[in-house]
């Protein structure tokens, strides 16, 4: 449990190597495979190559970020974490420890590190429903929570969208109805990590 | 028939499936559904789940952010004496309601739980809603 360490939404190396440099390092390595070697095993090395390349930047890279994930949230509930509530968005992990009144992030910019804090060190806790436009164009494109920890503002997306949905819409009220959730979670385990 | 249901659902959810007569509300009650929160609805038709599960409450705002509520109407048809209990599954955001399923219960199905004490006494934990292995893992956003 990384209870003290400076929190890093991102790992600038991490990223590089994981986005860039092992899917660009599969396309070269087929390529120069394809030309090294003879013509038909190279042709069928290169487009094995292309497609894992694909492969990693759609899913496989994703994949192995949710297993690296789990085996971090097994780690916290062997040392003694209580994950009573998860919730898993596009960029960050936030798990609530309502026993003990703490929280732990998990960034996706920055999978290997688990950042454990009181909840109380939580502070401006609410919900930006992304509210917007007037009259018969008023909607929202995203519904998210935020929080403000040792300076860092965090925002975990309920609900995003590339077009805009009415206020009323099944998906912009499930994604408020799960950013208040989370908030009156995150507020009680502050108040539970206040009394301890 | 679907289709039909789905219209009456609409715009005559109180139309009395054997003479189309408009029908009397006889009981409202609101209840709260413990059992399912957001990020973990799953559909039930079987009368016994809700039997087991609703938790009566005065108002939506008894109801704890993020759990879903349920709203059971029983009616009675002034023409042919035809009763019908309508159950309306939903989730309270902020004054608003997500519905989600439309249940009618024709052959009193519910009627012993309705006009019963059952369930009076059930009380749930305030606060946000848990679930019942106290870990609750909700995933998102949806992308559309």
């Amino acid at each position: 449990m990384n209870t003290t360490e400076k929190i890093k939404k991102r790992n600038l190396l991490y990223m590089l190597v994981y986005n860039v440099f092992i899917p660009v390092g599969m396309l070269v390595l087929g390529t120069a495979l394809g030309v090294a070697l003879p013509e038909k095993v190279g042709l069928v090395l290169a487009i094995v190559s292309f497609g894992l390349a694909m492969a990693w930047w759609a899913f496989l890279g994703r994949k192995i970020y949710d297993g690296q994930k789990s085996k971090k949230i097994a780690q916290l509930e062997a040392e003694g974490f209580v994950p009573n509530h998860t919730f898993n968005a596009d960029g960050c992990t936030v798990i609530v420890d309502q026993v003990h009144g703490q929280v732990a992030l998990l960034f996706r910019g920055n999978p290997s590190k688990v950042y454990v804090r009181p909840a109380s060190a939580l502070t401006n806790v609410r919900v930006d429903d992304g509210r917007g436009g007037a009259g018969f164009l008023e909607g929202s494109s995203r519904v998210s929570f935020l929080f403000t920890v040792e300076g860092i503002n965090v925002r975990v997306n309920t609900f995003t969208s590339n077009k805009r949905w009415r206020m009323d819409s099944d998906y912009i009220l499930t994604g408020i109805s799960k950013a208040d959730l989370m908030v009156e979670t995150l507020v009680d385990a502050g108040a539970q990590a206040a009394v301890r | 028939m679907g289709l039909f249901r789905k219209l009456r659902e609409k715009f005559h959810d109180d139309w009395c499936s054997q003479c189309t007569a408009e029908m009397e509300p006889i009981r409202r009650q609101l209840y709260a559904l413990p059992a399912m929160t957001v990020g973990h609805y799953a559909a039930h038709s079987e009368p016994e789940y809700y039997k087991k599960h609703l938790v009566p409450v005065e108002k939506k705002a008894d109801i704890p952010t993020g759990m879903y509520a349920c709203g059971i109407t029983a009616y009675r048809c002034p023409q042919c004496g035809h009763r019908a209990v309508k159950l309306f599954v939903f989730l309270p955001v902020r004054g608003e309601e997500k519905g989600e399923q439309t249940l009618y219960f024709e052959q009193g199905e519910m009627d012993d739980f309705l006009w019963s004490t059952q369930g009076a006494e059930k009380v749930f934990p305030s606060g946000a809603p848990r679930d019942l292995d106290g870990k609750s893992v909700i995933q998102g956003p949806y992308y559309h």
